[in-house]
């Protein structure tokens, strides 16, 4: 397999699971604020979603331009972190991999991006925000349906899986730092208790959630569940469990145990996998800030790896 | 039968780091009746694998490629060359009738591509009078005519740096190095139907001659019935035992000591060195 | 025809062309019959949803122009199609593949002869000024052979139909033909929207194309290699056939790489890989000769790979087509055809000439002078249509102008009588019925080691605005699926 190939696969993947986690994020969070016993839970939704895209926070009393703030999610152009720029991206990835995937998923990539690129901003603005992520949700499945059934899962399917774990691992802890953010600026509210279901719906993890603790979720319960459940897909210690078997699967069995990069990776996040929540209470920003730059470290250690 | 040790340098830098880069050195004198290659190496700082390859005219060339480039590199390359005392001026010409029946015919012409062909190294502006050749002048009398006159019409002038200059260039502003002197004589040669290629080597070093220090270039041009003798139109001068030939082509883009590709944004400053010194040989036989 | 909703209502007629459908107000030609009496069931708002739905394939599908440089993420223009199909009657289809093929082997050895010995020059033939003038006779190809003695791998023959009803060569493309992509995705979208119509005709399928390239492709592998690894080599993304390099590649289950996947080491090329460097042997090179390798040619290009011509000569890989094919489809070469054919195979050409004028021979030049409103004008060293002049189309001033332009370069420029390329039916979306629009074809022809191979029909290219006859996908033309049928 070509280098420029396994690096287009790479990025596809993590540019399809961006554009999936942005989508939910906008539809999860400007929905459930809706109802709140509080109007400015919904501002804070806003903002926390403006955050997320990379806005700039406005002055404390300034008010954010709630319009902008969600067009500027879904379909500027010219924000690369926007739907439409992520989707881009994993559009052109594909595109100059096309001779290497089948057809039915280069289709409904291209179906997607289509979608996004031609949803009427008015529409968007005034009611279309429900149908449009839901839609871009739905999309997004039927994309993971045709990488599973139908690519050959040989090399260039294992970097895809790669990119789409380093992604999503990327992106629980981006959201965890986010909410742990809003819950810190806002601790008159006491709104910890909403928070956190919302959480775990960004992930789509509630319901799973609950059920494993028959508690309503908390911060222990949540926290512990997403970044360590061994059976929850979407946990941290789920996607690196799963990049590590991937890498393994990937690297030539030849050379020095400690020369390969699946060793080099395993090493870095093992004391992760051991640890508890309780352990971290005190200082869960600073770790969850910590383990976001050693997931970026791994996607840099990939790359270097195998695309340079 | 003169020794020469031969040494060529060059130093690049870079103001940024480039990807990739490929270079490739034609400074390797070529095997031929008249000069014999007796010794040769060359050295790469940082060391870095190469190959030689052929180029379309069979001379060979020294390749090798950089990934994320250092700031400088340095090659060098030397060697020892046995040039064999042969006049080559001491011919016998064909009858004047014969050598221009040969010369005007198609066969010749076609043989001769693309030593006949024009570029914009060597193609003569429109406005521009070219010399032509008298009625009842030989080929070889032809040529040291515009040898001679190639030397008078240009002046040199050592502070052109651009080694890609246009004939037309040239022809404006009267000056030039040896590159634009074996370009203008070309061309003048190839309206006149006279094959001619370029050539480049090194030049053993006289007080008065020009082209020493440097990469020289000369032309060598096909005399029918006799075979391709070199001009020099820098110095006015034959192609003796004094001149080591490297490789020979259609122009400067087939010749020149070093090509560079370079995948990156960033400047490049090459500079380079050259001696020749003739080996004062011991006599032990 | 009855059906007063019925799309071929008021079809129009013009006057001393050939309408390939049509041959005189509502008669239809034989071998169409059965199509017309099938589309004559189809009311205007089906056929425009099939056509809506034919079209919304090719997006989805990605088959759309490269718009990009303008606008990256702006809107992206399908190449039009027409779901009318052109029929070629098995007979006459024999007649032309027998040509294609004889005048592919006749540039082939044509291209061999230039490189070594040119003989075809030395014979008087043509005058080797014409061939040394054009700038397209590569110096590094001079006296080297490539594997087999094959030049001209693929090309991409285009055909009109004149008044007269016969087929007459008007092009050679041998340099990196483009659109037979097209041929397979026109396919594909037809036998989905109209898939009824297809059982009732027998067909010729154009799906094996990709499989016989690649047999190609593996017949001239270097010496002593027995199982070439195939690349097809694209300048990326951006390029405006990327989709066809793209399709080929997948079709062909090859790599598809570009100039910064490879690299050459002591004559050898490699691609990068996960694992490492991996030979390549043979390359479907789709960047054009100047951009192959900046050592050899321009050094500016950053599509090609450092090297490449070394190891090519050396025969350590094979490039498909080869370097300098372009000195044999050059304008004013086409002229000369004709002899070519003869002069190699001592057979006369299957396929005609359109009748050409020299403008760099006197007696020509001054019959272009004379009738240049009857002529159409064309640059030799431009494709796509770009730069051609036709005279009855202009006004005095843009014809006096012209002549000067012919003057001042002769070599520059042939001419052709104005050919009547012939109409067909193609469904028009402004009007929403079916108007008569010229159309030509593009064949496309193999040529491997004791193998040839010829695409049953090609793509018909159709000028779309009225009266016009420039076909080229860069000027506003479409296309329709080509049917061989018995």
């Amino acid at each position: 397999m070509l280098s420029r190939v396994a690096e287009s696969l790479f990025w596809m993947g993590r540019y399809l699971e961006r554009t999936e986690h942005l989508a939910r994020y906008i539809n999860v969070e400007y929905f459930s604020s809706l109802d709140g016993s509080n109007l400015q839970q919904h501002d804070m939704a806003i903002l926390s979603i403006a955050d997320m895209i990379g806005l700039p926070k406005p002055d404390i009393d300034g008010s954010l331009n709630e319009e902008e703030v969600l067009v500027g999610a879904a379909l500027d152009e010219h924000n690369p972190v926007s739907i439409l720029s992520a989707l881009f991206s994993a559009r052109e990835n594909a595109r100059s991999v096309r001779e290497s995937i089948s057809s039915e998923l280069w289709e409904s990539i291209n179906n997607l991006y289509h979608f996004v690129a031609n949803y009427p901003v008015d529409v968007y603005k005034t009611r279309g925000l429900s149908d449009f992520t839901n839609h871009v949700l739905q999309h997004c499945s039927n994309v993971r349906g045709r990488i599973e059934h139908t690519l050959l899962h040989d090399v260039g399917w294992k970097f895809i899986q790669l990119g789409m774990q380093v992604e999503t691992a990327s992106q629980i802890v981006r959201i965890m730092i986010s909410k742990l953010n809003d819950i810190e600026a806002n601790r008159k509210l006491k709104i910890g208790r909403s928070i956190y279901p919302i959480l775990l719906d960004c992930v789509e993890a509630k319901d799973m959630c609950i059920k494993y603790y028959t508690t309503a979720p908390n911060r222990n319960n949540t926290m512990e569940f997403l970044l360590f459940n061994p059976d929850f897909p979407r946990s941290v210690s789920s996607c690196l469990n799963k990049a590590l078997t991937y890498l393994k699967e990937i690297e030539p069995q030849k050379g020095k145990r400690e020369h390969r990069l699946e060793f080099k990776i395993a090493k870095f996040i093992i004391p992760f996998e051991y640890m508890e929540v309780k352990e971290l209470d005190n200082n869960l920003p600073e770790f969850l800030e910590q383990l976001l730059s050693k997931i970026y470290k791994i996607s840099d250690m990939i790359v270097e790896e195998y695309f340079n | 039968m003169p020794i020469y040790n031969i040494s060529y340098s060059t130093q690049n830098t870079y103001s940024a780091l480039s990807k990739e880069s490929v270079l490739e050195f034609l400074v390797s004198p070529t095997k031929n009746d008249t000069q014999e290659v007796l010794e040769s190496s060359f050295e790469i700082n940082p060391d870095t694998p190469s190959y030689v390859s052929k180029n379309v005219f069979g001379f060979e060339s020294i390749r090798f490629r950089l990934k994320n480039q250092p700031e400088k590199i340095e090659f060098k390359y030397n060697a020892i060359v046995d040039k064999k005392e042969i006049n080559p001026f001491n011919f016998l010409p064909i009858p004047y009738e014969e050598e221009m029946a040969i010369i005007h015919s198609d066969s010749f012409g076609i043989d001769h591509f693309p030593f006949l062909s024009f570029d914009k190294y060597t193609r003569i502006p429109a406005d521009y009078s070219c010399p032509v050749m008298q009625e009842g002048e030989s080929v070889y009398d032809f040529l040291k005519r515009i040898n001679q006159f190639v030397n008078t019409q240009l002046t040199y002038d050592s502070s052109i740096t651009d080694a890609y200059r246009k004939l037309e260039t040239t022809l404006l502003d009267r000056k030039g190095v040896c590159q634009d002197y074996a370009h203008f004589m070309l061309a003048i040669l190839r309206v006149n139907k006279i094959p001619a290629r370029y050539v480049s080597g090194y030049l053993n070093q006289g007080d008065s001659i020009i082209g020493a220090g440097a990469i020289h270039a000369w032309v060598q041009a096909k005399i029918p019935g006799v075979g391709w003798i070199g001009f020099d139109p820098t110095n006015n001068l034959l192609e003796d035992f004094h001149y080591i030939k490297i490789s020979h082509g259609v122009d400067i883009s087939d010749c020149p000591a070093l090509k560079g590709v370079i995948k990156g944004t960033g400047e490049n400053y090459t500079s380079y060195n050259v001696s020749v010194k003739e080996q004062i040989k011991e006599v032990n036989q | 025809m009855q059906n007063n909703e019925g799309l071929f209502n008021n079809y129009p007629l013009t006057n001393n062309l050939f309408d390939e459908v049509f041959s005189s107000p509502g008669k239809v030609q034989d071998y169409y019959q059965q199509l017309i009496s099938n589309f004559d069931t189809i009311t205007a708002s089906e056929y425009q949803m099939m056509n809506e739905s034919a079209k919304k394939s090719f997006l989805y599908q990605g088959i759309t122009f490269a718009t990009y440089n303008q606008n990256p993420k702006g809107v992206e223009r399908i190449f039009p199609f027409d779901l009318f199909p052109r029929i070629i009657h098995q007979p006459e289809w024999d007649v032309i593949e027998k040509g294609l093929l004889q005048r592919a082997h006749a540039i082939n050895l044509f291209l061999h002869d230039l490189y070594h010995d040119k003989k075809v020059l030395k014979d008087g033939i043509i005058p080797k000024e014409l061939v040394f003038s054009s700038g397209n006779m590569l110096k590094e190809m001079n006296g080297f052979t490539p594997p087999g003695k094959i030049y001209c791998h693929i090309s991409g023959t285009d055909l009109i139909r004149h008044s007269d009803g016969n087929y007459y060569i008007l092009e050679d493309n041998v340099r990196c033909p483009s659109g037979v992509s097209y041929v397979l995705a026109n396919r594909d979208a037809m036998k989905r929207t109209l898939s009824r119509m297809f059982k009732k005709f027998n067909v010729s399928y154009v799906f094996d194309y990709p499989a016989a390239l690649l047999e190609v492709l593996q017949s001239v592998g270097p010496k002593g290699v027995d199982e070439p690894v195939c690349v097809v080599l694209t300048p990326g993304i951006y390029n405006s056939a990327y989709y066809e390099h793209s399709a080929l590649a997948l079709k062909m289950g090859v790599e598809l790489v570009e100039g910064r996947d490879l690299f050459v080491d002591q004559d050898f090329v490699y691609m990068n890989t996960i694992y490492g460097p991996e030979k390549v042997d043979v390359i479907y090179r789709r960047i054009d000769d100047a951009f192959l390798d900046p050592l050899a040619f321009r050094p500016d290009s950053v599509l090609g790979v450092p090297g490449l011509m070394s190891a090519y000569r050396k025969g350590n890989v094979s490039l498909v087509n080869a370097p300098g094919t372009g000195v044999a489809d050059d304008k004013a070469v086409y002229a000369y055809m004709p002899e070519i054919i003869k002069y190699y195979l001592g057979e006369d050409p299957i396929l005609k000439n359109v009748p050409t004028y020299r403008c760099d021979v006197e007696s020509d030049m001054k019959y272009v002078m004379e009738h240049m409103d009857e002529l159409v004008v064309k640059p030799v060293d431009q494709s796509g249509g770009y730069g051609i002049f036709i005279g009855s189309q202009e006004t005095k001033e843009s014809i006096e102008k012209e002549k000067a332009l012919i003057k001042s370069n002769p070599r520059g420029y042939i001419a052709q009588p104005i050919m009547n390329l012939s109409v067909h039916s193609t469904y028009i979306e402004k009007t929403e019925k079916f108007e008569p629009r010229h159309v030509d074809l593009r064949t496309f022809t193999l040529i491997g080691k004791d193998y040839e191979y010829v695409l049953k029909g090609g793509l018909s290219r159709v000028a779309l605005k009225e009266g016009s006859l420039i076909v080229n996908s860069s000027q506003g033309g479409g296309s329709k699926d080509t049917w061989v049928v018995n």
